[in-house]
């Protein structure tokens, strides 16, 4: 089975089966169009990823390395946050600064079911929150100026909104 | 467009997301999430008001006293939900400020010609026309014509008692995909009419795709059979809430719409075994199934229905003789069960569970023969319940096959809804059993206000809260809770006579009553 290494900012090599490796389309491109060679034994350089987010990353996708295509999703249908596999779940058991982290890795490598579940689960952090609560799980600072809070919460109640 | 922003926040050690990513992530949220985001910083507010996907989710409400430069000004044009009360002539020059791509039209009173003049030239997608009583037929002639809805893809006619008004949209709308019609009188449901809804779906039978019936009463006229009779005609979903409709036009329904993938049947239309075990053969891609039965020996009929994700079976018998056992059923697919009205046998029950994991949502109602501590012990196992209802017809008890089990915690409950359930001791239990939980509804018990007050230990993560008829809860009580639950946001109190005047003391919680 054909391997590629790759090289996290820090320096560390990893030797990855190719086809987990191509679960990132950034690799994917890389080998398919833009023709790099992997047969010369030298890294790719991911200078964007943390070799220990890499790690982590790696082992989702040698878990999901032969999940089918998903479904094209109807862009107007209401996404589903609740349909996170339990694996997945478990998986993403981090703290926050983890989880960022694998989402910024996963946009920078291009893996978007990695980015959906992720999105999910922050997703899932944020509903049936209050914006007081929604400030302290993800540390923000209210940085509106006295008033202009009611204002928007005056246009929010102008908008009425009872969407599903 | 925020960056400097982020950056700074990256200082303080914390780490950030570029706004991308929060967009993609906001994506998942619902307009009432959206509405709460909006409020947490500045930059969150120009994130979702920036983003033409995210403000499409929100709907802007047009007020009836409003010119078009306040419009302008608060930069509302980006929306594209709109909704419209008490539309006056000069509204219609308003809404082509907008790319509206939803509209709904909520009026005591319209005429056909003024609908027209406001949809007419704007590429609406989705069209609801919500008219309490009144209409005014006296322009019904004057209609312009030859006027087009190309994008018109959903409309929703809640029109009170004046149906014929579906004829101002007859040769309109060349590409609907879903219909819905909702409290069409049976009078006029008489052949003039009939035959008028008919013709509607004969012109548009290529597009239409969903049809939903609200309110008709099917059964004296030929009417839903006939419709199932256009040719041409293939329904992706039916529903038929509170409509009439006869056992037999279901069977022909199904024969002859075989792609119809949910099928609602209405409450009131009550179907025996017979009638169900017939069509069970064209229900087998089925996802939804909402039905009022008269017989218990359903798993046969489930087992044929492995796609279903929503089960709702209502008993039509106030005093069940036999029990409903499910023990034979399972499915990695169902997400939501509603049981209302059938003896239930606890083992039985959780049986079927064990193979139910994926059960999210899950309400007992009115259940003899199982007892409410049975129903907490076996729903403890679903992992992933998210929503609990139980509800019991009287206090008189019943055997409880668990007692050597404790309450296993409910990992992900957010939404409890417990009505007669009286020992105190079982809530208090149960609650400190569920540590996620945020809206809970306790009604209809005779708690003493001791007890009310020992259970407010137990709500620290309640954000919602509705308490009804609870004859003996103290005005001291309801402080309490407002005191000690420090996420508290709604209090909710109905038909509790101590406190029709309760004032909540923090700013925060805001009381409603009935």
């Amino acid at each position: 089975m054909s391997t590629i290494k790759l090289e996290t900012s820090d320096g560390v090599k990893f030797t990855v089966k190719t086809q987990v490796a191509k679960c990132s389309g950034t690799i994917r491109t890389m080998l398919e169009d833009i023709g790099i060679n992997p047969q010369d034994g030298e890294a790719i350089p991911l200078s964007n990823v943390h070799s220990t987010i890499l790690q982590k990353i790696l082992v989702w996708a040698e878990h999901h390395v032969d999940d089918p295509e998903p479904p094209r999703e109807d862009a107007d249908a209401a996404k589903r946050t609740d349909d996170i596999c339990s694996w997945d779940e478990d998986f993403l058991k981090v703290d926050q600064r983890t989880l960022f982290d694998v989402m910024l890795a996963a946009n920078y490598l291009d893996m978007k079911q990695l980015i959906a579940v992720c999105c999910k689960t922050v997703a899932n952090m944020i509903k049936g929150k209050t914006a007081d609560q929604i400030r302290r799980t993800f540390n923000i600072e209210n940085d509106f100026p006295p008033g202009e809070e009611d204002k928007i919460r005056l246009r929010n109640q102008f908008c009425e909104e009872r969407s599903r | 467009m925020q960056r400097r922003s982020a950056a700074r926040k990256a200082n303080s050690q914390q780490a950030t997301l570029p706004d991308e990513i929060w967009e993609l992530i906001f994506d998942y949220l619902y307009a009432r999430n959206l509405r709460w985001v909006r409020l947490v910083s500045r930059e969150w507010n120009n994130l979702v008001r920036n983003s033409p996907k995210l403000l499409g989710k929100l709907t802007l409400s047009i007020p009836a006293v409003c010119t078009t430069q306040q419009l302008q000004q608060t930069a509302t044009t980006r929306y594209r939900n709109i909704t419209v009360r008490n539309a006056t002539a000069d509204t219609a020059p308003k809404l082509k400020l907008f790319k509206v791509r939803k509209l709904v039209i909520k009026q005591p009173w319209i005429t056909a010609a003024s609908v027209v003049r406001m949809v007419s030239g704007l590429s609406v997608v989705d069209l609801s026309l919500v008219v309490a009583k009144y209409f005014n037929y006296e322009l019904f002639d004057s209609v312009p014509t030859g006027q087009m809805l190309t994008c018109l893809e959903s409309l929703h006619l809640d029109l009170g008692d004046k149906d014929e008004f579906l004829c101002v949209f007859q040769n309109m709308c060349p590409n609907l995909k879903r219909l819905k019609l909702k409290a069409v009188m049976k009078r006029y449901l008489g052949q003039d009419y009939g035959a008028k809804l008919l013709e509607f779906i004969r012109t548009t039978r290529h597009t239409l795709k969903e049809l939903v019936f609200d309110g008709i009463d099917f059964c004296d006229e030929s009417l839903l059979r006939d419709i199932i009779a256009v040719e041409g005609l293939e329904l992706d979903l039916l529903t038929l809430s509170t409509c009439e409709a006869r056992d037999y036009d279901i069977m022909d329904l199904r024969e002859s719409q075989t792609l119809i993938d949910t099928l609602n049947l209405p409450y009131s239309c009550i179907i025996c075994n017979n009638i169900l075990t017939g069509i069970v053969m064209y229900l087998q891609y089925i996802t939804t199934l909402y039905v009022t039965v008269d017989f218990v020996d359903l798993v046969p009929i489930l087992s044929n229905m492995a796609h279903l994700e929503s089960l709702s079976l209502m008993y039509d018998d106030n005093a069940p003789d036999e029990t409903l056992d499910l023990s034979g059923y399972g499915s990695t697919q169902l997400r939501t069960l509603v049981l209302i009205g059938f003896s239930l046998d606890s083992t039985a029950l959780l049986t079927c569970f064990e193979k139910c994991p994926n059960i999210r949502k899950l309400w007992i109602k009115l259940c003899p023969k199982i007892s409410v501590h049975d129903i907490l012990v076996i729903a403890g196992r679903l992992e992933k319940l998210y929503d609990l209802a139980v509800k019991r017809h009287s206090d008189a008890s019943c055997p409880e096959n668990f007692d050597e089990y404790s309450l296993s915690p409910f990992r992900k409950l957010r939404l409890l809804n417990v009505i007669r359930e009286t020992s105190c001791k079982r809530v208090c239990n149960l609650l400190e059993n569920c540590p996620v939980l945020y809206s809970l509804i306790l009604s209809s018990s005779i708690f003493t206000d001791i007890e009310l007050a020992l259970m407010i230990k137990y709500m620290g993560n309640v954000t919602a809260l509705c308490l009804t008829n609870l004859p003996n809860m103290t005005v001291m009580t309801a402080e309490r809770a407002v005191q000690q639950c420090p996420k508290l946001e709604l209090l909710r109190i109905c038909h509790n006579p101590n406190l029709t005047r309760f004032v909540s003391k923090r700013a925060t919680v805001s009381v409603e009553y009935e």
